[in-house]
């Protein structure tokens, strides 16, 4: 009986801090090289041998489909079967990617790219953007850059610089800029995503498109000039359910993990009694950059500046000498509950580094950087009892 | 060293003359990370280690003084410097305060002489509300802070009182002079939040000065209750450890080692347990360790074995790294005891962070 528990309570200590065998990753693959014409246009993508996207025409993606996690060989052939390019990827556990092929053979060579879905949720009544620029139009100094712009009603929201290759990992980052993504209200109102010249207010292109709520989308430019004409194009890429916001309380008392991030850990306590903008805190473990096993603090700041400050203690000794422990703010970010068995801890502080040196979060990187998180201690999803925990 | 037996011999001349208390002080948290620091009247050290968040007294004559606050090492560029008057003030301790943190606000010296609280002609209470909270654009009048003050006697008389404040303002307010009032100090951005220092007790016939200091980077933000030099009052928010700011059934603390703690579960059905416990290495790194375990030889023990988690890119491995044992005295008190690599045995005499009445850990049978 008791090894039985014992390996029950493991279970759970492996789930929050161990691997986690996530089944697969999600991926959609894309073509939007304008190819000559001789080809047809239409590209077919193969994954490790096998055919995940037949014959996609220009501007077309596949269905939505599962990968395993890890290395993967990409390959790009044209309609007559040619092979335009290949690429190995590392696919990593609990992931969504889209694939897409790239380039004319001329200004750029064909490529196959690969962007990240970011993980942030969409609330009510928003929708979100990632964008990606593959319109390889040759200037005299380069790859034709643009500025993006996305207008909703009496709004706008400049989505800042844009490269040729922005928004994929080749960049090193699959958001063009801080903004990461641009989520509104689009109730009834028609958006416009737009390319500008730099320093210019005027449109090169723009779409109008109706937003929806609970959708992801991914806005391109695209086309080449020659082959294609620049567009600047909205994919639809998936809808999914919103999520709410509710207010804390004790039932959200209990020890939280990220299931996509393996050894993130929260301990979350409620406290009652304490002022409004301090009724959470909680002790944070995670992984520093190096691979080591450290723990943050978080404390509720609905008070000033913050929504939640994470805050490091250093230089304590196993004595517990509290005079020569450093306390200090290492990032800002936000804790939302959207129920009692579910969170969204995301980190973000303006002016600082997202994900400072010697945190709990050395390991996670833009764009998944929020922290999805799901109750496992005390069991169950209904708000917890704290006569259960012990 | 002259020139500071020089101020010695000064102030001693000037004590027995028209010497006035002031008060100098550290609210700065930008000093935090390289503190204390030096203070300088005059070009003398009268100070060698002022830490965040402390005040000392100084005896200067009537007159112009000049201060300047270094800090160590950077005795040729002081953080900042300023020349201030000292003036005799019914019931008013003049005070020096280094504010800023160097970063989002400039160092800067705040000096309160009286001047601005009610005149009266005899002395009796008043309360100052300072806001010293260095983040960023709060001079901005957009950001700008309600300060209150609710002061009330035991028959509940008295009265409450608001006023806008921005960054380095001072609202003085005038509870009255009825006696043995108790004061509530609050800071409130609208809309959002704030923070309140509640049971302060002001002197009998002089001021209290409460400011609003942190910058949430550096030091948390908090509120303080001064009089003269002594500090009467911290409100919660400032402690800087976990266990002065964790309360739930769930955490449990060491009161000798306040900065390190562990987050405990049992599980009701069976006899397993589950814990963390967060703590320091030898090198003074936060490091964490799971605790695995269930009821041990008696039903008031729990044995574990403790895992240390490591992560290299995508592999992540959970290696055994000693043991443990937790004895329950009751549902409120335990001690843990450690043993990592086979010989560092550390022990944390635990207390429930917040108390409960009944817990499962004393309902199992065994």
């Amino acid at each position: 009986m008791q090894t039985n528990a014992i390996q029950r309570l493991a279970a759970i200590c492996a789930l929050a801090f161990a691997p986690v065998a996530l089944a697969d990753v999600g991926m959609a693959a894309g073509n939007l090289a304008p190819q000559e014409t001789g080809s047809g246009g239409v590209a077919t993508i193969e994954v490790d041998g096998v055919v995940r996207a037949d014959r996609l025409a220009y501007k077309q993606f596949s269905n939505g489909f599962r990968l395993r996690a890890g290395n993967v060989l990409a390959r790009a052939r044209d309609g007559s079967g040619r092979e335009l390019t290949t690429r190995t990827f590392a696919l990593r556990d609990g992931y969504d990617y889209v694939l897409l092929l790239t380039g004319n053979g001329q200004a750029a060579p064909y490529q196959l790219k690969l962007a990240v879905d970011h993980n942030y949720p969409i609330h009510a009544g928003e929708w979100t953007d990632q964008d990606i620029h593959a319109a390889p139009i040759a200037t005299s100094t380069g790859l034709r850059r643009f500025n993006t712009r996305v207008s909703c009603g009496g709004g706008r929201t400049d989505l800042g610089a844009f490269e040729y290759g922005d928004g994929t990992l080749d960049n090193g980052r699959s958001y063009h800029n801080s903004h990461r993504g641009f989520a509104g209200n689009g109730d009834d109102q028609p958006c416009i995503f737009r390319l500008l010249d730099p320093g210019s207010t005027a449109p090169v292109v723009e779409t109008v498109f109706q937003p929806e709520t609970g959708v992801r989308y991914r806005f391109f430019a695209v086309g080449d000039g020659v082959r294609q004409p620049l567009e600047a194009l909205v994919w639809l890429q998936r809808r999914e359910p919103t999520v709410a916001t509710v207010a804390p309380s004790a039932g959200m008392e209990g020890l939280w993990l990220d299931p996509a991030n393996p050894g993130a850990g929260v301990s979350i306590a409620y406290d009652p009694d304490a002022l409004q903008q301090n009724l959470i805190t909680a002790v944070i473990y995670g992984f520093d950059e190096t691979g080591r096993a450290t723990w943050n603090f978080l404390q509720s700041e609905t008070g000033l500046v913050r929504g939640v400050g994470i805050f490091e203690y250093a230089g304590g000794s196993p004595a517990g000498n509290r005079g020569t422990v450093r306390y200090r703010l290492t990032t800002g970010g936000t804790l939302e509950f959207h129920s009692c068995s579910t969170a969204t801890l995301t980190l973000r502080l303006p002016s600082e580094p997202l994900f400072p040196a010697g945190t709990a979060f050395g390991q996670l990187e833009p764009p998944r950087d929020a922290i999805r998180l799901v109750r496992v201690l005390p069991a169950g999803s209904a708000c917890s009892n704290s006569a259960n925990f012990g | 060293m002259i020139r500071t037996l020089a101020l010695l011999a000064l102030l001693g001349a000037s004590t027995s003359a028209a010497a006035i208390d002031v008060a100098i002080g550290n609210l700065a948290p930008g000093t935090l990370e390289r503190e204390p620091v030096a203070v300088f009247v005059d070009g003398d050290q009268v100070s060698r280690n002022l830490a965040y968040r402390r005040f000392v007294r100084l005896d200067l004559p009537e007159g112009s003084h000049r201060i300047a606050f270094v800090a160590p090492g950077d005795s040729a560029a002081p953080l900042v410097e300023r020349q201030f008057t000292v003036t005799a003030r019914n019931g008013t301790t003049p005070t020096v305060v280094l504010a800023g943190n160097g970063t989002t606000q400039p160092y800067s010296i705040e000096f309160h002489d009286g001047s601005s609280q009610p005149a009266t002609a005899a002395a009796r209470p008043s309360i100052s509300l300072h806001h010293l909270a260095p983040f960023e654009r709060a001079e901005a009048t957009d950001r700008h802070l309600v300060a209150g003050t609710v002061c009330r006697n035991n028959a509940g008389h008295g009265s409450t009182q608001t006023r806008d404040i921005v960054y380095r303002g001072e609202a003085v307010f005038d509870p009255g002079d009825l006696p043995r009032l108790l004061c509530t100090a609050s800071f409130v951005l609208p809309g959002v939040g704030g923070f309140e220092l509640p049971q302060l007790s002001l002197p009998p016939n002089g001021v209290m000065r409460v400011y609003l200091i942190g910058d949430a980077v550096n030091a948390p933000f908090e509120i303080i209750a001064v009089v003269g030099t002594e500090v009467q009052s911290i409100s919660g928010a400032g402690a800087t450890n976990p266990s002065a700011i964790i309360r739930s059934p769930t955490f449990w603390f060491d009161p000798d080692r306040p900065s390190e703690g562990v987050s405990l579960f049992e599980q009701t059905g069976n006899s397993a347990a589950f814990g963390t416990w967060f703590t320091f290495g030898a090198d003074g790194h936060p490091v964490w360790y799971a605790l695995v375990g269930g009821t041990g030889t008696s039903f008031l023990r729990r044995e574990f074995t403790v895992y240390e988690a490591r992560r290299a890119g995508e592999v992540q491995s959970l290696a055994i790294v000693g043991s443990a044992v937790l004895q329950y005295f009751d549902c409120n008190t335990a001690e843990l005891r450690v043993v990592l690599g086979g010989s560092d045995l550390r022990t944390l005499r635990l207390r429930r962070s917040r108390p409960v009445e009944v817990c499962i850990a004393l309902d199992r049978n065994g």
